[in-house]
Order: structure tokens, then C-alpha cells, then sequence
């Protein structure tokens, strides 16, 4: 019981935070015993599974300034973890599984590729994708003779909470790695990358360690996600929606605090979920034009990311920090 | 035997950028406790020399020891911590961290195994010898220039190095700003650590450093005291009507 206080402590720094994040918790869990419906469950499965992915993402890549497109290759690495091994072992051994094997190809693909810089490592990450999707397809034609694969099924429930565990080891992992030195270091990286190694940061060795445990979270979702998928072909585990909705959700909601991906994640999922199941028509210069998800999606996208270069969270942020300077300023003047 | 103890010591240190020879077999020795100048025109190879030196760029040919320990081959960080600091042409800090956060980086990375509170104590420490603790909280980016380049020494010395390299920290400065960074300098030195400055400003390189080396096209022309350097010939040529 101590310890979890004090790694509560340590993580937020704050009472309140941390009691933000238990309530939320424990708010959480509650709720597929009080929602009758089975769908319930599962949107916010995969609203979780978005936080997670995208707060992973924006821990190397928000803060060391190297984006990464790599998120579909390890969702993807996992899903086929859980599709192969799923009919021997418990979803919990894989979701672990999933994650070291994710964490080891994170480390091998840091090793290989963070001596590139900017675009270079960018279009490397994005290539991966894009060859393991391949490589799959290569792999089922020619050495298994499959097409794509079976999977067993668990039950809405079972997925929302394991999502739910991962959810929150991430958020604290994520928390108390922000403060250690290791965090520090990312964002020295992130600052200037050349400054920091000259000052003794050991930019190499942060940067492949921070790429490798970044990947691991999104293994295990990709884990869990796959048993919802029925049955799952390298396309469906190897999408590029996966590396690029993250993105997004972390720009969005910002990525100078680990709540601005959260935030981003779920507003970005709800509206694009709702936006997919109502395509409006709507008449343009005297036509009708079905306005599907994606054209209202992508212009409120690119409006709140012009408009708010630090996201939503980070906007909120300043305000209120501009708010109280401003309560502290009044009495002084008066 | 020289009556002298190198700090670092270059042989026959080259560096090509394509065809281009930026840095010439150079041989060289910072003696321990010194203030030794590098000057040379523009163009003649001083910043890449020190690149050389810590490690921004891969020496092409030579070697390059620090206490007698080849480092040539190791990457920045490792040379950061086996005690050998520098400072950039231009200043390159950290835009998002105030400037005691910029400091207390270097206290904590700059050495293995600094702790939370050790590197609290070195950031104060460092940040009142050179003056910088006025201006703990404010954003890097607003400052001017002169304290953008005191404070690229304060975060080099808070990693606490045995050596310091300092590339043109008096350029663009007015000759009052000139003077506080020479007794700057001076006073590094006398905290025991050695001093390797580049530098354009004669005055000031003339009277602070024991010893220059001058660097021309890649290669070393010559070394000396002050006194022997303004009578040299070739030095007076390079110069070219410069006063020396
Ligand atoms: N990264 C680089 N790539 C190519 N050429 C370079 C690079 N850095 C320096 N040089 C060249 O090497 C020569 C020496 O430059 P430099 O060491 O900066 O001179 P100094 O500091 O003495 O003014 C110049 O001709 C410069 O153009
Ligand atoms: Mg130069």
C-alpha cells in the first residue's frame, strides 16, 4: 500500500492528480457493470487502446523530436503474436510476449535507424510498415500457403479490461518516467540533439532505450485488439491508420503533458466515430455531396492544429496558467 | 621529457571535408593549468579542430589523447565525461528550459552517477561563478547575446571539466563585455581548469593565454608565447597588416 502511494506520489507529484487518475480508474472499470449494452465495452476498448498507442508514441517521438510511423508495425508485430500463439497461451501471457517481442524489434530498428536524423528516420519507420505488411504477405503465400489467419475470440469484457491494466501501467510508467533522468534526457534530445550529447548525455543509448519502450505498449494492444478481429490478414495488422492516427490524436490533444494525448485520443476517436456513422449529405454549389467522415474530419484537424500549435491540452494549459498569473496580478494593484 | 603535463595532446590530426583539407597533420599540447590560444583566419580550420577534439566530427587521420587516453575514437558524450567540455561558435542551449534548467542538465549528464541533489548544489555553484544566477528564470531565447554566451560556459563548466574549450566566446561582444569575459576566463583557469580558446580578439588573446598556436589553411604555422607570436614573420604575413 505504501509503495503504491509512493509511486503515485512520485509519478504526479500531487494529491490531486493522483486522485484524478484513480477515480478515473476505478470510474473505468465500473462501467461494463452498469452498462447493459455489449458495444459499450468495446468503444471504449478502443478509445483506451488509441490513448495508449498515441501516449506511447508522443514519449519518444514527442519528446526527442524524431517522428516515428513505426506504431503499425508493432501493433501489428503483436496481433500476429496473439493470432499464432493465441489457441496455446492466455491473453495476458501474450499481451506480455507481445510487448517484449515488440520492445526487441524496437530495439533492433533504434539500433539500425537513430543514427538518421529527421525525415531519413521517419520515412525508415514508415517504410517498415510497409515491408512487414509485405513480408507477411510473402511469408503466407509462400511458406504457410494461408490467407491471413484465425483468431480465437474473447469476449468484450475480457479485452476492455486488459486494455484497462495496460492503460494504467502505462500512464504511471509514463508519469515517472517523464521525471527520471531518462525523461530529462529525451527532452534535452529533443531540444538539441547535439548540445546534449556534448554535455554528456548518452544520446544513442537514451533514444533506442525510450524507441524500444515505446513499442512495447502498442505490442500488447495490438494483442488484445487482435482477438476482436475475428480473423486478421497482414493488411488489417499492418494498416497505416495505425501509425497515423496516433499521430494525430498527439498533436491534437498535445504532447507537452501525458494528458494532452489522452485527451487527444478520445476526442479524436468519438468524433471520427460518429462522423463515420453519419455521412451527411449536404448540397455544395447546387449539388448533393455525400460528406463522408473523413473531408468534415480532416478540415476540423487541420483547423484546431493551425489554430493551437501546442493541441488542445496544452492550449487549455496556458489559459489557465494566464488565468491565475492574471488573479495573482489583481490584488497587487489594487 | 617535457617539463610540461598534456592534458590533451593531437598527432598528426586531420580532417577532410570531400577533397578539402579543413585540418592538416596538426600536432598539438594543451599543458595542464594553461590558457593556450588558437588562433588563424577565417576559414583556417579552428572550429573543425575542435570538432576533432570532441568528437563532432570523426578525426580522419592522428590521434587525439586526453590524460594519455586515446579519445579519438569515443563518441561526445564519453568524452563530456572523462572531464573535457566546450562551447559552440553559436550558442546552442536548450529554447524550451529557462536557463538554471539549461544548467542543471549539464550537472546532471555531465559526469556518471551525479544525483538529484549534487547536481542541485553544482548548478548554484556554477551559476554564481559566472554571474548567471541573476537571470535563473528566464527564457534562453530572450536573452542577449553576451548572456547567451556566458551561459554556454556556465553550462559547460557545470559538467565540471578538467579542460574547456571555447570557441570565439568574445565575438560581437563591445570591448567593456570583452574585458568581464577575460577575467571570465582567467578565473576559470585559476579553479583549475585548463583552457583552450579560440579567438578573434588580439587584445584579449595577447593578454590572457601563456601560450598560441596559430592555425593557417589546416595547418599549424606556429606556437609560442604572446611575444614571440606578434614577431612572427609568417604569423605577420597571414595577418596581413592586422595588427598582432
Ligand atoms: N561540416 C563541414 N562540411 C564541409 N566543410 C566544412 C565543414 N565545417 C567546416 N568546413 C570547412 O572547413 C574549413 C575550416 O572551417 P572552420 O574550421 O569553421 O574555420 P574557422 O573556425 O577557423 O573559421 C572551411 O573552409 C569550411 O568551409
Ligand atoms: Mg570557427
Amino acid at each position: 500500500m505504501n509503495l503504491i502511494k509512493k509511486t503515485f506520489w512520485d509519478a504526479t507529484g500531487s494529491k490531486v492528480q493522483s486522485g484524478c487518475i484513480i477515480a478515473a480508474a476505478l470510474a473505468l472499470a465500473f462501467v461494463p457493470k452498469v452498462s447493459s449494452d455489449v458495444y459499450t465495452p468495446l468503444f471504449l476498448s478502443w478509445i483506451m487502446a488509441y490513448c495508449i498507442m498515441s501516449l506511447s508514441w508522443s514519449f519518444f517521438s514527442g519528446k526527442a523530436g524524431y517522428v516515428s510511423l513505426a506504431t503499425a508495425s508493432f501493433y501489428g508485430v503483436g496481433m500476429y503474436l496473439q493470432a499464432i500463439l493465441g489457441r496455446e497461451l492466455p491473453l495476458w501471457t501474450n499481451m506480455i510476449l507481445a510487448a517484449a517481442f515488440a520492445f526487441c524489434v524496437g530495439i533492433v530498428i533504434g539500433i539500425v535507424t537513430l543514427r538518421l536524423r529527421g525525415i531519413y528516420f521517419t520515412i525508415f519507420t514508415f517504410g517498415l510498415t510497409l515491408f512487414l505488411n509485405k513480408f507477411f504477405h510473402w511469408y503466407e503465400g509462400t511458406v504457410t500457403r494461408t490467407k491471413g489467419r484465425m483468431v480465437k475470440p474473447y469476449d468484450n469484457i475480457t479485452v476492455f479490461y486488459s486494455l484497462l491494466v495496460l492503460f494504467a501501467i502505462t500512464v504511471i510508467a509514463m508519469l515517472l518516467l517523464n521525471k527520471s533522468k531518462f525523461g530529462l534526457s529525451l527532452k534535452c534530445i529533443g531540444q538539441n540533439e547535439d548540445s546534449a550529447q556534448h554535455l554528456g548525455v548518452s544520446t544513442t543509448k537514451s533514444k533506442v532505450l525510450a524507441f524500444a519502450l515505446s513499442a512495447a505498449p502498442v505490442g500488447a494492444v495490438g494483442a488484445i485488439m487482435c482477438t476482436k478481429a475475428g480473423y486478421i490478414d497482414p493488411d488489417t495488422a499492418f494498416g497505416l491508420n495505425y501509425s497515423f492516427f496516433p499521430v494525430l490524436m498527439a498533436i491534437f490533444g498535445g504532447m507537452a503533458s501525458t494528458y494532452g494525448p489522452i485527451v487527444g485520443s478520445v476526442i479524436f476517436f468519438v468524433l471520427q466515430d460518429y462522423l463515420l456513422r453519419k455521412p451527411d449529405e449536404i448540397m455544395i454549389f447546387g449539388r448533393q455531396i455525400v460528406v463522408g467522415d473523413m473531408i468534415i474530419f480532416g478540415a476540423v484537424m487541420v483547423i484546431v492544429i493551425l489554430a493551437m500549435p501546442k493541441g488542445l491540452f496544452g492550449t487549455i494549459e496556458t489559459l489557465i496558467a494566464k488565468r491565475r498569473k492574471r488573479a495573482q496580478e489583481v490584488p497587487e494593484d489594487a | 621529457m617535457p617539463d610540461y603535463e598534456s592534458v590533451i595532446q593531437g598527432r598528426g590530426v586531420t580532417k577532410r571535408f570531400g577533397g578539402m583539407t579543413a585540418v592538416n597533420k596538426v600536432d598539438f599540447d594543451l599543458r595542464k593549468g594553461e590558457i593556450l590560444g588558437l588562433i588563424g583566419p577565417n576559414g583556417a580550420g579552428k572550429t573543425t579542430l575542435f570538432n576533432c577534439i570532441s568528437a563532432y566530427h570523426k578525426t580522419d587521420e592522428g590521434e587525439i589523447t586526453l590524460n594519455g587516453r586515446q579519445i579519438n575514437k569515443l563518441s561526445p558524450d564519453r568524452i563530456c565525461k572523462l572531464g573535457l567540455a566546450r562551447t559552440f561558435q553559436a550558442a546552442q542551449n536548450f529554447p524550451d528550459f529557462p536557463v538554471r534548467e539549461n544548467v542543471r542538465m549539464s550537472a546532471l549528464f555531465g559526469k556518471k552517477g551525479v544525483s538529484y541533489a549534487e547536481a542541485e548544489r553544482i548548478t548554484d555553484e556554477t551559476m554564481r561563478f559566472t554571474g548567471m544566477d541573476k537571470f535563473a528564470n528566464i527564457a534562453v531565447n530572450d536573452m542577449p547575446l553576451p548572456l547567451q554566451k556566458r551561459l554556454e560556459v556556465t553550462r559547460a563548466l557545470a559538467t565540471q571539466p578538467e579542460a574547456l574549450m571555447l570557441d570565439e566566446l568574445m565575438a560581437g561582444l563591445d570591448p567593456a563585455e570583452v574585458d568581464e569575459t577575460m577575467s571570465l576566463v582567467r578565473e576559470i583557469r585559476d579553479s583549475g581548469v585548463t583552457v583552450l580558446m579560440i579567438e578573434h580578439v588580439m587584445k584579449a588573446i595577447m593578454t590572457i593565454c601563456d601560450r598560441i598556436i596559430v592555425l593557417h589553411h589546416g595547418e599549424l604555422i606556429a606556437e609560442g608565447a604572446p611575444d614571440e607570436i606578434s614577431k612572427n614573420p609568417q604569423v605577420i604575413e597571414v595577418y596581413l597588416g592586422e595588427e598582432v
